[in-house]
């Protein structure tokens, strides 16, 4: 296990090098100038060009990379062209946010998700079953941004009982709707997902087995079958996990959520390089670790998978 | 006599009943502001953007800055000022007594450091542009010399600055957000991080800012124009219209915009229609003609394309009827601004007619580039149906801003469509970016226009400024290097308790002093 660990974490290095050499390959491949983005329409050519050299922006892409990784290696993600803020600062200022939304929306997520899965499997085939998909289909097909809207309308604005948008004082309240309008969607997944293996798992021997011992139904599900039915379920969860740390960037425009990703998407736009490569490396090894436990937490779900 | 009498006790009952309606402004309370994004930053030398000179200078204060109510320049941190004859020597006399909001009084010196700053290639600032008038610019941005010659201190309270040549407009590049002073100990001790702990001399001073959240700014007590009305200013940033509009609407903002889907909802509401301000902005949208790219180096089909397009139509239309029909490169409010120019009519016959006579009978194929946004991408959608009726097959280009612009910057796209906002409040503002050939995004090479810009550059009289620009804009359409468009009206809602604010077409003009909220509306 331990072993299994170490070769794991080594093998990121690879991972986050290539993703790293792909990132920077694109900022060279795709058009716009980071310098020109920044400086606004009235600076000087000459400035401009002076501007370019003084950041080694004139430098061959591969000379620029092999600094990144030198610099990167020493802890030092840069400097923002545009705020003239260290990278680093400015990435563990809007991770926290994310992180609250992200952790806020996967428990949405997982208790309906689950919960609904496990009412469709049980009730297979019945109105209930019938009625719960129509309402995951409907939510899978519902865009964010609709919803989100919907929501604010209804709660904040006629009802009045939660807050429209920003963070505020940081109380929970105003991570409600957010949480709601990303996690909705999920669970959808989560509640179709969860519904199928269920229903594979329900159909197997060992059910049957602890039914015929007279086992209530409560322990059947909960005890034996949601336990077996959860490998396809925490992937889906660990995945989606990371890519909410990764950032929502319509449920954060919306809500005005200081977010990762609005940040990442403000810097691709402004074609500001530096927060674009901290933060891809950043996301580069939220998934990553986030694999990693999704593949450590099978060992404990199921105990026949060994860590060799 | 006595029918004078009742004159006389009319007007002073009308007068009585004036003072009583005019309530005195009251201190006190927060404004609940809004901006769509963050601040890139508040620190004067780096704040090119609209948004970061609006906050900046409500931080910081410049020698002389725009009047509130008109677009005259106004003593700020200059008390007065001379010029020597030759036009080459202003004298600015400070205001004695100002003081950071460290405590710490302006001098001179301060002037000195914050333009010295401005050039210093380590900072690489992007406002060089606005004072490379000043003798010694050069020398200072090549790191030759240390500081600018050209700004001297001559003593605590008088600064002078010799300029390379007459500029006419220095005054009004000394209101820039670049011109803001600084204090040099604050500077050097953050360094970078001086936009994050911004110091200056304004009426408010900066409390907190929260990245991609807010913005707390608190009254100056001790701001040498008396302190603002209200104590705190709490600016949040809400990207989206439509939830910014939802927090108006709950009462959490005191402004809020009306984003152009719900204009028919807002501008008919029986309650809120008398709440809306309509300010007309200084910009003109324009789809520009590059006269480098074939076949646009031919003024017929520049012409062709004008008259293909029903710029009317499209005002009642994608813009609601809100904007001002174009008629050339000057806002109406703009100083030269002529009503009497008639803008090109829209004739698609006479359109097709100048395509025959170019050579181009059967039509003729053009790339039509604009940047992304929705608006802009439905906007470019009909000129391409306006243009096909004439027989030009516009390919349409769109692309994100940083790629866009870079391009059009330098000077390969053919046809854009884009828009200029004035940087302040004077026609050569307008005319040098958009029609001086040097730099020139569409290939304008127009000896003419060009000795007429240079003579607005150099003269000091606003009037033959002002007259020159009435020329140069009666000759774009002979040249037609552009099909000008319109110029932008703002629709902003505004909360009943709000009073006395500024509505300057500068976005750089309101230092949020004059404000105040009125309790017993809320």
């Amino acid at each position: 296990m331990f072993e299994y660990l170490i070769r794991r974490l080594v093998m990121m290095i690879p991972v986050l090098l290539g993703v790293l050499f792909i990132t920077f390959l694109l900022m060279f491949v795709i058009p716009g100038d980071p310098i020109t983005n920044m400086m606004g329409q009235r600076a000087n050519d000459e400035v401009i060009e002076r501007i370019r050299k003084d950041l080694h922006l004139d430098d061959p892409w591969y000379i620029q990379f092999f600094n990144y990784i030198g610099r990167t290696l020493r802890g030092d993600l840069g400097q923002s062209f545009v705020t003239h803020r260290p990278v680093a600062v400015e990435i563990l200022e809007k991770l926290p946010n994310t992180a609250r939304l992200a952790i806020s929306t996967m428990i949405v997520a997982s208790i309906m998700g689950i919960l609904i899965g496990i009412l469709a499997a049980v009730f297979h085939n019945t109105w209930i079953d019938r009625t719960v998909m129509v309402f995951a289909l409907i939510f899978i097909s519902t865009p964010v941004f609709w919803f989100g809207l919907i929501l604010i309308y209804i709660f904040s604005i006629t009802l009045g009982w939660l807050p429209i948008s920003g963070m505020g004082d940081g109380s929970i309240k105003y991570l409600i709707l957010p949480a709601i309008t990303l996690g909705t969607r999920s669970s959808a997944f989560l509640a179709r997902m969860t519904r199928s293996t269920m229903l594979e798992v329900i159909r197997q021997d060992f059910i049957r087995t602890a039914r015929s011992k007279g086992l209530s139904q409560k322990i059947v599900i909960f005890k034996h079958a949601l336990k077996n039915a959860m490998i396809p379920i925490i992937t889906i969860l660990g995945l989606d996990f990371a890519s909410y740390l990764n950032g929502s960037v319509l449920t954060e425009t919306i809500f005005g959520w200081p977010g990762f990703g609005r940040y990442v998407v403000q810097a691709i736009n402004k074609r500001d390089f530096q927060v674009i490569a901290g933060s891809v490396m950043i996301g580069a090894i939220i998934f990553v670790v986030a694999n990693l436990l999704v593949d450590l937490s099978y060992g404990f779900l199921d105990p026949r998978i060994r860590y060799d | 006599m006595r029918s004078r009498v009742t004159i006389l006790l009319i007007v002073v009952m009308v007068m009585l009943s004036m003072t009583v309606l005019a309530a005195d402004p009251q201190y006190g309370g927060t404004l609940n502001l809004r901006n769509s994004s963050d601040w890139d930053t508040l620190d004067p030398a780096y704040a090119s953007g609209f948004n970061a000179g609006a906050m900046a200078v409500k931080i910081f204060d410049g020698l002389v800055r725009f009047d509130y109510y008109s677009n005259d320049v106004v003593p700020s941190l200059a008390t007065d000022w001379t010029v020597s004859d030759d036009r080459l020597i202003w004298t600015f006399n400070l205001r004695k007594g100002v003081k950071f909001h460290n405590g710490r009084e302006f001098t001179a010196h301060d002037v000195k450091f914050s333009f010295d700053r401005l050039f210093d290639p380590e900072v690489a600032s992007p406002g060089t542009w606005a004072y490379d008038m000043i003798v010694g610019t050069d020398a200072a941005l090549d790191g030759t010399t240390e500081g600018v010659s050209g700004v001297t201190v001559v003593d605590d309270h008088t600064v002078q600055f010799q300029l390379k040549y007459p500029f006419g407009l220095f005054l009004k590049h000394l209101t820039l957000p670049h011109a803001l002073i600084v204090p040099q100990e604050v500077v050097e001790k953050y360094g970078d991080l001086f936009s994050e702990n911004a110091v200056g001399t304004g009426p408010w001073k900066l409390i907190e800012w929260e990245h991609d959240d807010h913005i707390i700014l608190e009254a100056n007590e001790d701001y040498f124009e008396g302190r603002p009305y209200v104590d705190k200013v709490y600016y949040r940033v809400i990207p989206e219209d439509l939830t910014a509009v939802a927090e108006f609407e709950a009462g959490n903002l005191d402004f809020g915009p009306i984003p152009t889907a719900e204009f028919e909802r807002w501008i008919n509401d029986p309650i809120w229609k008398d709440y809306i301000v309509k300010q007309t902005e200084l910009s003109t949208y324009y789809l520009a003609l590059n006269q480098n790219v074939k076949p646009l180096d031919d003024v017929r089909v520049r012409k062709a394309i004008a008259h293909a397009i029903d710029v009317p139509t499209i005002i009642e239309t994608l813009r609601n009827g809100t904007d001002t029909l174009a008629n050339g490169p000057l806002p109406p409010g703009m100083e030269g601004y002529s009503a009497e120019i008639q803008p090109v009519e829209y004739d698609p016959e006479k359109a097709r007619q100048l395509l025959k006579e170019a050579g181009y009978p059967d039509g003729l194929k053009i790339e039509l580039w604009t940047s992304n946004t929705t608006d802009r991408v439905q906007m470019t959608g009909v000129f391409q149906a306006f243009l096909a009726d004439v027989g030009i097959d516009a390919e349409i280009i769109e692309s994100e801003w940083a790629t866009f612009y870079p391009a059009v910057k330098e000077g390969k796209v053919p046809m854009y469509y884009l828009n200029w906002y004035a940087d302040y409040a004077d026609p050569y503002n307008f005319l040098q970016p958009l029609l001086y050939s040097k730099g020139s995004r569409v290939g304008m090479n127009d000896p003419l226009i060009d000795q007429m810009i240079d003579e607005m550059e150099r003269t000091s009289n606003p009037l033959v400024r002002y007259e020159l620009a009435k020329r140069i804009a009666q000759r774009t359409f002979e040249l037609q290097p552009y099909v000008w468009l319109f110029h932008t009206t703002a629709y902003t809602l505004k909360q009943p308790w709000i009073q006395d604010e500024i509505w300057h077409q500068m976005y750089d003009a309101d230092k949020l002093t004059t404000i105040w909220i009125d309790d017993s509306k809320k």
